[in-house]
């Protein structure tokens, strides 16, 4: 015996959604920290002070330096005798300035510029977070990195979820042949164990690629693999939603069978689908980050977090250089934690047992 | 009369939730008598299941809390007791059973290693005595070959068998009261048929009280002694059984009964309660029911009205409740939807 | 009752198969329902009740071809149901409509009222623009609800408003005929009188046939002209109201009318309390189906073997009064 409580907010689902995640503060700040991570990753050659190939043969694995108060940092030289080692000219000070012309790039491939938000003048250079072995600066490749790390696992999302989305609403909707198949398919998929696949299918691609290249055939890759699970949660959800009175409904107000699982059975797994294309995000970044450090990824001298991390994997650079480490290693961290706290919160707000109101 | 062996007195628990505090059961009194059934009657949102619960302690903390009150078993307050000392309640003195025995009973184990497991914790018995308890329990509550049934699990067994297990499995340490939360809503009527048969022969046999715990007014009519009907977190009407049928004495009890369709008897229309059953996080000002009550004054939509006696043993919260008595006002009123 | 019944169900049966193993191997069949025929004459409306499992929801969705009937015949005013092409199927079943027992799962949770009744106007080609807005408005306060609620979305009604919805959604096409398959036993007990009113009101008005499939006897009793007891499958005993309620002959509708709780403590019957559980339809019993938990068979040893024997037929033992019995 249940009857629920008629409550007045003309809300639709979504709209709730909104607010209950809203009202949930890890998930309002999750929401925040993605939001600027993106802002960061569009906006890097403008922030960034050089372009990520930019080399300086004299400052190779410079360690990171402060900036004063007042906007100024140090001038540094190769200390004498010593190799990768820097000593400060006395009284020298570089001063930062702001909006300085530089190397020329395009707001998201378009708005030509050649202004950067910071830098100083030549021959000083400016390390937030030190270099690399090539004198590079790992702020800025942090930066561009960034554009590869945090787009992969959209673009892979996008492309896995309308595979399985598409194929799992089939299986379920239409049963028969057309669900063996597609799970026998997907269960191949499964037993195989992914790196592997990963790795395996890699290498079905030329090993010297343009980087752009690269990039499309690592999301194909991931996408690749990541569509079975899905397909096959998806599956499940449409034969349990299609047995539901609403879809009978449907059927029994004599629509057709396209209608029905377009309108009436794919949007109620949308829930699920959003939390689940969240939480699997953080997957596609390790899984760039996997193939980099084999050194299957995004190739030199463009940046990704993957081959950052990949440069930083010998126990001398750790020893010496640890900010090559820590510098990829906390945004990946950051990010892979913020993805989950926020698909966690989503997980709250777009609760259905949430939907019915006071059932008591 | 014989003594009361549980009561509750001007209990509040509420639900602390987002969207504020939900007053569940709010302000709730009712006793009963050892080996008497008391049903306690209402719709969804009434607070019925929840006092239930708050008996036992049972209510979900965060976000439920039992806010004041008193709940004396023999004389003594179950809420002044330490959390270990209730656990010694539990089961023992005072046993629940629940409304869906589908998921009351662990799948895991068997059934008769669930029951003699309480036995075992309650009472200390030994692995093979506990076990024999179990089997004799399970013949106790008319379940054909026990000794092979208590090595099933539960999803070998029927809705009704489950829900026999259950009450075995709550009267295995011979408790006082035994709390059945809708126990046959679940049930084919045939089988409810057989349950309530069954508790009905159990509470002679054992002299157990038992609370009732309903929705369903025919089930009240044939198996209870008292009745406390429960509206919008308070009860509304307190009465003998035949008290309540015969002479209803809040609108709410006499719409519900004007409502019902009955066996032998034809009408064109069946008479109604207007509105819908009110929101536990908004309940109307005044007397609660005020909204739907066809005999409402202006008194009953800004004052709340107390609990009156009318007769021994016969209490109502309504206004009217003298008039209702004298038989000078129709608490159904006669609307028509 | 018009010569000819708007529905004539003959010899219904809907078997699931049971699957088994990696090769899905079909290893038995759940006989849901198993030889159903019964008519429905125009404006009437008839009670199916049972209890859970015996096949009377399953009855109710075979005849609109929700559930694919296995084998029969459904015939609505002359036209052979089961014999119709899908495109067919769709137009027939403007004319047949269904109402479900949950309120909260029968109505798509991301819908507005408003867009839930529109899309059944639109795909029959009823309605269109303010046209359809009028007649939104109108079906809105056909069943008790106020135009406005159009804009709102399930989740924000009680579950009394939620079932006037599924009916308002049932009579946007206009039907003659409506499956109304437990529609008031998951509410609350002060408003199941309000909806049966408004199921009553709607039949008069619009002059519609019902299908009531129930296990409550006494709601069956109030709305119904003739009745229909189903058990494990089959119909033991169909009969007019007043025959059946008045002067039931099968023991299991006998059974059955006196296990029903009676809101009245005066009148503590003498319950007839059948033994046993309701038996598997995977595995029905052998002869008549009710036998193992027959009081009247399991009474007489020489009644028990003929109905251990037999399956009996169902026959007529007094005008429009049928029973499935070998003693009645």
């Amino acid at each position: 015996m249940t009857d629920g409580v008629a409550t007045t907010a003309g809300l639709s689902p979504a709209g709730r959604a909104w607010r209950a995640l809203r009202a949930n503060r890890a998930g309002s700040v999750a929401g925040t920290v993605l939001l600027v991570l993106y802002a960061l990753a569009a906006l890097a050659p403008f922030l960034a002070p050089y372009d990520e190939g930019d080399m300086d043969r004299l400052r190779f694995f410079h360690p990171s330096m402060p900036v004063h108060a007042g906007g100024w940092v140090e001038v540094t030289r190769p200390a004498a005798g010593a190799v990768n080692a820097y000593e400060t000219v006395p009284g020298a000070r570089a001063p930062l300035r702001w909006f300085v012309k530089g190397a020329p790039w395009k707001l998201l491939g378009l708005v030509p510029s050649d202004r950067h938000l910071f830098g100083v003048d030549a021959p000083a250079r400016v390390y937030l977070f030190g270099a690399d072995a090539m004198g590079r600066d790992v702020f800025s490749r942090l930066l561009y990195g960034a554009q590869v790390s945090l787009t992969v696992g959209l673009v892979g999302i996008l492309i896995s979820f309308t595979l399985g989305l598409l194929l799992g609403g089939l299986a379920g909707y239409l049963g028969g042949w057309v669900d063996t198949l597609v799970m026998r398919s997907a269960e191949v998929f499964l037993s195989i164990p992914a790196l592997y696949l990963i790795v395996a299918l890699r290498a079905a691609f030329p090993a010297h690629l343009s980087s752009r290249q690269v990039y499309v055939a690592i999301v194909v890759v991931l996408a690749f693999v990541g569509w079975a699970s899905l397909a096959r949660v998806i599956r499940g959800m449409v034969l349990s939603i299609r047995r539901a009175e609403y879809v009978l409904a449907a059927e029994a107000l004599g629509m057709s069978r396209a209608r029905v699982l377009v309108r009436h059975i794919l949007p109620n797994t949308a829930s699920f689908v959003i939390v689940a294309a969240t939480v699997a995000v953080p997957g596609y970044i390790l899984g760039e980050v996997f193939l980099s450090f084999l050194g299957m990824g995004v190739q030199e001298p463009a940046a990704s977090w993957g081959n950052m991390l990949g440069a930083a994997r010998s126990v001398s650079v750790l020893r010496d250089h640890p900010w090559l480490l820590f510098a990829p290693g906390a945004a990946i961290f950051v990010t892979v934690m913020t993805f989950h706290v926020f698909g966690d919160a989503l997980r709250d707000a777009l609760d259905p047992r949430q939907e019915s109101g006071g059932r008591p | 009369m014989s003594e009361t062996i549980l009561e509750v007195r001007g209990l509040h628990t509420h639900f602390f939730t987002e969207e504020g505090v939900v007053r569940a059961v709010d302000g709730v009194s009712y006793a009963l008598r050892a080996g008497e059934t008391l049903a306690v009657v209402g719709e969804s949102g009434s607070g019925k299941s929840v006092t239930a619960l708050s008996i036992l302690r049972l209510v979900a903390s965060p976000p439920g809390r039992i806010v004041s009150g008193e709940i004396l078993f023999r004389g003594a307050d179950l809420l002044k007791l330490a959390e270990g000392d209730m656990r010694k309640i539990r089961g023992r003195r005072i046993s629940m059973i629940f409304q869906e025995p589908m998921t009351s009973l662990n799948p895991v184990h068997t059934c008769g290693a669930q029951i003699a497991e309480v036995v075992e914790l309650h009472e200390g018995l030994s692995r093979d005595a506990a076990h024999a308890r179990a089997i004799e329990m399970l013949k106790l509550v008319g379940i054909p070959s026990p000794e092979q049934r208590a090595n099933e699990y539960p999803h070998q067994l029927s809705g009704g068998m489950r829900q026999r297990v259950m009450i075995a499995m709550a009267l295995a340490c011979r408790p006082d009261v035994l709390i059945a939360d809708e126990p046959t809503t679940a049930l084919d009527v045939t089988i409810q048929a057989q349950i309530l048969e069954l508790l009905a022969r159990l509470r002679r046999e054992l002299g157990m009280a038992v609370l009732l715990v309903t929705h369903d007014l025919g089930v009240v009519a044939e198996t209870a002694d008292h009745v406390a009907v429960m509206y919008a977190g308070q009860v509304v009407e307190h009465a003998g059984v035949r008290e309540v049928f015969a002479r209803p004495c809040h609108p709410y009890t006499a719409g519900l009964l004007a409502s019902l369709p009955r066996m032998g008897e034809r009408r064109e229309r069946l008479r109604v309660i207007p509105g819908n059953v009110p929101n536990p996080a908004r309940f109307p000002s005044g007397c609660r029911f005020h909204p739907r009550c066809p005999v409402a004054i202006d008194r009953c939509r800004t004052e709340a009205p107390e609990v009156v006696t009318i007769a021994e043993g016969h209490d109502s919260r309504c206004w009217r409740a003298a008039e209702l008595a004298a038989g000078t006002l129709d608490g159904a009123g006669g609307t028509r939807a | 009752m018009s010569d000819q019944p708007l529905l004539d169900v003959r010899d219904l049966r809907v078997h699931y198969p049971i699957r088994q193993g990696v090769f899905s191997r079909v290893t038995g069949q759940v006989r849901a329902v198993d030889g159903v025929s019964f008519t429905i004459g125009k404006g009437e409306t008839l009670g199916l009740v049972g209890e859970s499992g015996c096949g009377k929801t399953t009855t109710g969705r075979a005849i609109l071809r929700l559930v694919e009937p296995t084998s029969g015949t459904v015939r609505f005013g002359g036209e052979d149901v089961t014999a119709l092409d899908r495109a067919s199927l769709r137009r027939m079943r403007r004319r047949m409509q269904i109402v479900f027992q949950d309120p909260y799962s029968s109505l798509n949770p991301r819908l507005t009222v408003g867009s839930m009744l529109g899309e059944a106007l639109e795909i029959h080609d009823l309605a269109r623009g303010q046209a359809a807005q009028d007649r939104i408005a109108e079906l809105l306060r056909t069943v008790g609800l106020s135009p406005d609620h159009a804009r709102r979305y399930p989740h924000e009604f009680s579950g009394g408003q939620r079932q006037r919805i599924g009916i308002a959604r049932a009579l946007a096409v206009e039907p003659e005929f409506l499956v109304l398959d437990e529609p008031v036993s998951a509410l609350d007990v002060s408003i199941q009188a309000q909806v049966v009113n408004l199921l009553q009101e709607l039949q008069e008005r619009f002059g519609l046939t019902y299908l009531f499939v129930a296990h409550d006897l006494s709601v069956v009793e109030h709305i119904s002209t003739r009745v229909a007891v189903m058990y494990l499958g089959r119909i033991v005993e169909i009969a007019s109201r007043d025959a059946l309620y008045g002067d039931a002959r099968h023991p299991y509708t006998k059974a059955l009318l006196s296990a029903a709780p009676v809101p009245d403590p005066t009148r503590r019957s003498e319950r007839i309390v059948l033994t046993g559980d309701v038996p598997s339809p995977a595995q029905p019993p052998q002869g008549c189906r009710f036998h193992p938990r027959c009081f009247v068979a399991q009474a007489d040893p020489a009644k028990l073997e003929r109905c251990r024997a037999a399956e009996p037929e169902l026959r007529e033992i007094a005008p429009g009064h049928w029973v499935s019995c070998h003693h009645a």
